[in-house]
């Protein structure tokens, strides 16, 4: 289709639409309510972490200005916005960048030589993109391409293979503006998740209907998208049951039905896209439509991601099944069927590569999608032998056919829950395990269970009687006044909702977890206990970790994953830091000493007139992420001298941390390294996640056959019978703290018999990372305190609210996928720390005194 | 030619009623009715379709066609048919 043909759509008047607002008018009104979705998304932080905040201007501008123009200056105009939103979102070199390799692509498309020697072209650029991708080459020049990488890797890595397919088909006369436009589409600065739509779908419906109509569609559309996420906020912090905590069916019921719920989060982002691209002219097919209402497999696979079941049926399904059908239609339908889904699966993990970097092909995926085919395929071949019989005037619905379809649909969104949660909990045991659970529920709880199945038939049946009464159509179809009045109550009681005190709901939970993007309280616990000991494997990134970790690049690694780190045999750790070496570590650089430690150097033999400090810890103590002249140990340390008195002693304070190190491994730092530095105080730096961390060091040693190591440490795992094999539920959940407990006793107790041995002051710190604990949480750094009193540490509790103020928490943290402290939260834990030493003035003089003796 | 398209017309606009929409007054499945963006025929009814043309006609269909730009209507339908036919 020729742009001058498109162009000449916008101008068309064929809209059926009721219009009893002047289109001026209507204009008018659709700008207010959009001006409204996009508040909504600041008032709410939507998806901040892709950028949408600072382009919703851009967008709001961008429509105004468009739609003001001459129809035939649209869509370069709609090109020219798409291109300066990259811009603002990477910056302009990288934005550039990203156009150039874009460009070098579609050039290669369109060189004048065969085929065959374009492909094999596209083929060497996809290799070279792979490589910068996973980082085979690992140079300055790749690793700024990789922070762009996703989202070409989105843009092209099905839009080209459609390209290539339609121009060696059909080959359309295309303009310029056309062909750019259809890969570098605004939402996609934003969307990485949105990479398939279907190119002769995106110019037809161009402008296809009346404007006001398909304006009308966009904002709505994109309202519809800031509720989805809302709610799926909603669900993700209050409704999102720890799996390992899920005792009876109750709490399965739960855990399963919010699995497939949290896919609100990608139907809401595509509904923003949609929309955003039917304020620019594009009319899309809708996507995502009622897919939780789904009465069938193929209608499923209809309904979730329209856009995906083009492109399979496009490119997979009807080559092989026009292939294979003279022989027998059955046989080709099988056999397309199954190739769409295992192609898709294959393709699922591409994708994946593109946007994580890795390329997972797992059990379960491999199960979730064979489920998914074999379920299509039985529905596919009941449908091809019975067929489907359709209406055009819409179907009589009756009780009985009422009742049969609610049963449908009620049996569908039980299945997916229960498959979406499979495919989500990325663990064949997990899952089975979480099943189990229901075992656990008396037989009361099964009969509100099917008298919940129960009501949800009659409703469904009930409603579907209802909804074919004449009258409803009034609800169905209403006019665009009376959808621009429901549409706007909606946003404005969001709006309310959203402004706490105008509502007075400042201090009400659930208010306050939509107003940010943030992990809820048993994920952000997985997230931080990975950085420490690494226990998460890459599966448990699934949902929103997943979605936080999609800017995330490939080189940012954990620290066993880097060459900092030399192995150890005799130590109850792993490894330790090579002495004078130096690398990148998430983007900052990172220096060891001659001693192997993430600090300065300084001599082994204490200086006189220095109060030594020796710091242990872990990957925030280290420093991850932040230069060493950055970390709270070294700010401290300077800001300590830069105010002591001109006869005060200096102070030393020696990053004994390491990233992964528990309290077990920080023990022996200290006993094997730490001591030999002549340390007058040993921080110990303590986290509510340690009695988590300490039970997996000690499987591992036990593993390694390391306890012989320590005859006290192997003493007392055999004396108090301590288990580290004990799995986490309900039943168990005393036992593991008891051991927990007993193992934390003992480290602590050794760390300060050993400083009082050799008149060294123990000092313990607790700092509350992240902010905002939950009770269990709270009481948990209440009862590692009391431990360390009785073992005779002086102790210092850091101020939570002094260090990570609740509404700067994003603020201090690295990325939205890594929550370790930036430059500016180790500036607060360095000045809490000060503090605190202020307060107790006995620690640092005492020190002093022992070293003037 | 006129009546080979018209009897592509009728015998492709029988196949639809009798197969997708028995007991439905054919005088409702116009030349424009929106065929596969309409939700008359889904992918399995479509390969259905296209099978039936395939045979009726001995023509042969290439993957691209599949699409609402030739399928959408009855009038792209025959078009596309007769084309075949004429090109054969």
């Amino acid at each position: 289709m020729a742009e001058a043909s498109i162009d000449s759509g916008a101008t068309s008047q064929g809209s059926s639409a009721p219009r009893e607002f002047s289109p001026a008018l209507r204009f008018l009104a659709l700008c207010v309510e959009l001006a409204l979705v996009l508040g909504l998304t600041h008032v709410f932080e939507l998806e901040a972490s892709s950028g949408l905040l600072e382009l919703t201007p851009w967008v709001f501008g961008g429509f105004l200005l468009h739609a003001a123009l001459p129809a035939r200056w649209r869509l370069r105009a709609f090109l020219a916005l798409s291109l300066a939103g990259f811009a603002v979102v990477f910056g302009p070199a990288l934005a550039a960048c990203m156009v150039a390799l874009g460009l070098t692509l579609l050039v290669i498309c369109h060189l004048p030589v065969p085929w065959w020697l374009r492909l094999s072209l596209l083929g060497v650029m996809g290799t070279l993109l792979t490589a910068a991708r996973a980082e085979w080459v690992f140079t300055d020049w790749s690793l700024e391409i990789n922070t762009i990488l996703p989202v070409l890797g989105s843009i092209f890595m099905f839009r080209l293979v459609l390209y290539v397919y339609e121009l060696r088909t059909e080959n359309p006369d295309l303009t310029a503006s056309q062909r750019l436009a259809y890969f570098f589409m605004l939402p996609n600065a934003l969307f990485a998740l949105f990479p398939i739509i279907d190119s002769k779908t995106f110019r037809r419906t161009y402008y296809d209907r009346d404007a006001l109509e398909i304006y009308t569609k966009g904002v709505r559309w994109m309202g519809r998208g800031v509720t989805h996420l809302l709610i799926y906020r909603i669900i993700y912090q209050h409704f999102t049951p720890n799996v390992e905590a899920v005792s009876d069916l109750g709490g399965v019921l739960l855990s399963m039905v919010s699995s497939y719920a949290l896919y609100l989060r990608v139907s809401g982002v595509f509904h923003l896209v949609i929309g955003m691209l039917g304020l620019f002219g594009f009319n899309l097919p809708e996507t995502h439509h009622h897919y939780f209402l789904a009465s069938g497999f193929n209608d499923l696979w209809r309904r979730i991601n329209i856009y995906w079941t083009d492109f399979m049926m496009k490119i997979v399904y009807y080559p092989i099944f026009l292939r294979l059908r003279r022989r027998s239609p059955t046989r080709a339908m099988v056999v397309a069927t199954l190739s769409v889904f295992m192609i898709s699966w294959w393709l699922h993990s591409y994708q994946w590569f593109w946007i994580r970097g890795s390329f997972p092909m797992t059990a379960v995926d491999a199960i979730f999608w064979s489920l998914f085919a074999v379920t299509v395929l039985a529905n596919s071949l009941l449908q091809a032998r019975a067929g489907a019989a359709r209406s055009l005037r819409g179907k009589r619905v009756t009780p009985r056919s009422a009742l049969v379809h609610a049963l449908k649909v009620v049996g569908m969104f039980s299945f997916m829950c229960a498959l979406w949660s499979f495919w989500t909990g990325g663990s064949i045991d997990g899952w089975l395990k979480l099943v189990s659970a229901a075992g656990n529920s008396p037989p009361s709880d099964f009969m509100w269970l099917f008298a919940g199945v129960a009501g949800a038939l009659a409703v469904g049946t009930i409603w579907q009687l209802v909804a074919q009464r004449p009258w409803t159509a009034l609800v169905d179809r209403p006019s665009f006044r009376g959808a621009w009045c429901s549409s706007m109550a909606l946003l404005l009681g969001l709006l309310w909702i959203g402004s706490p005190q105008a509502s007075g709901f400042e201090d009400n939970t659930y208010v306050a977890s939509l107003r940010k993007e943030r992990l809820n309280a048993h994920d952000e616990a997985r997230r931080l206990r990975g950085y420490y000991e690494e226990i998460l494997d890459e599966r448990h990134d699934l949902g929103v970790l997943g979605q936080l970790a999609q800017g995330k690049p490939a080189h940012w690694l954990r620290l066993s994953q880097t060459d900092a780190l030399m192995a150890v045999s005799d130590r109850l750790y792993d490894a330790e830091f090579i002495p004078n070496h130096e690398l990148m570590f998430c983007e900052a650089s990172l220096t060891t000493n001659r001693w192997g430690l993430r600090d300065k150097d300084y001599s082994l033999e204490k200086p006189p007139n220095t109060v030594r400090i020796a710091l242990l810890g872990a990957s925030i103590e280290m420093g991850t992420g932040v230069e060493n002249h950055q970390t709270f140990e070294a700010r401290l340390e300077r800001q300590l001298n830069e105010e002591r008195a001109a006869d005060a002693p200096q102070v030393e304070i020696l990053n004994f941390a390491v990233a992964g190190y528990s309290p077990l491994a920080q023990l022996d730092v200290l006993n094997a390294r730490a001591r030999a530095f002549e340390p007058d105080i040993v921080m110990l730096v303590a986290h509510t996640i340690d009695p988590q961390l300490v039970m997996p060091h000690l499987a591992r040693l036990m593993e390694r056959d390391k306890l012989r190591l320590n005859p006290q440490l192997q003493q007392i795992v055999e004396k108090e019978a301590i288990d580290p094999y004990l799995e986490a539920g309900p039943e168990t959940k005393h036992d593991i703290w008891r051991d927990q407990r007993r193992l934390l006793t003992w480290v602590y107790n050794s760390v300060a018999s050993i400083c009082h041995a050799q008149q060294i002051e123990p000092v313990w710190v607790f700092l509350q990372h992240p902010p905002n604990p939950s009770p269990a949480q709270v009481l948990r750094g209440e009862k590692l305190h009391d431990l360390a009193l009785k073992a005779g540490f002086t102790t210092l509790m850091l101020d939570g609210e002094r260090v990570y103020p609740a509404d700067r928490w994003a603020s201090l943290t690295l990325r939205p996928w890594d929550n370790h402290p930036n430059v500016e939260g180790h500036q607060r834990i360095a000045d809490e720390l000060l503090r605190q030493l202020r307060e107790h003035p006995q620690l640092l003089a005492a020190a002093a005194s022992t070293t003037e003796r | 030619m006129p009546d080979r398209s018209a009897e592509i017309h009728a015998a492709t606009k029988a196949f639809i009623l009798q197969e997708f929409l028995p007991g439905e007054d054919p005088s409702e499945l116009t030349n424009g009715t929106p065929l596969l963006s309409g939700g008359v025929l889904d992918s399995i009814s479509t390969v259905k379709l296209v099978g039936f043309l395939e045979d009726t006609y001995g023509i042969e269909f290439a993957a691209h066609e599949i699409s609402e730009d030739h399928l959408d209507t009855l009038d792209r339908l025959t078009a596309l048919v007769t084309a075949k036919l004429g090109s054969a």
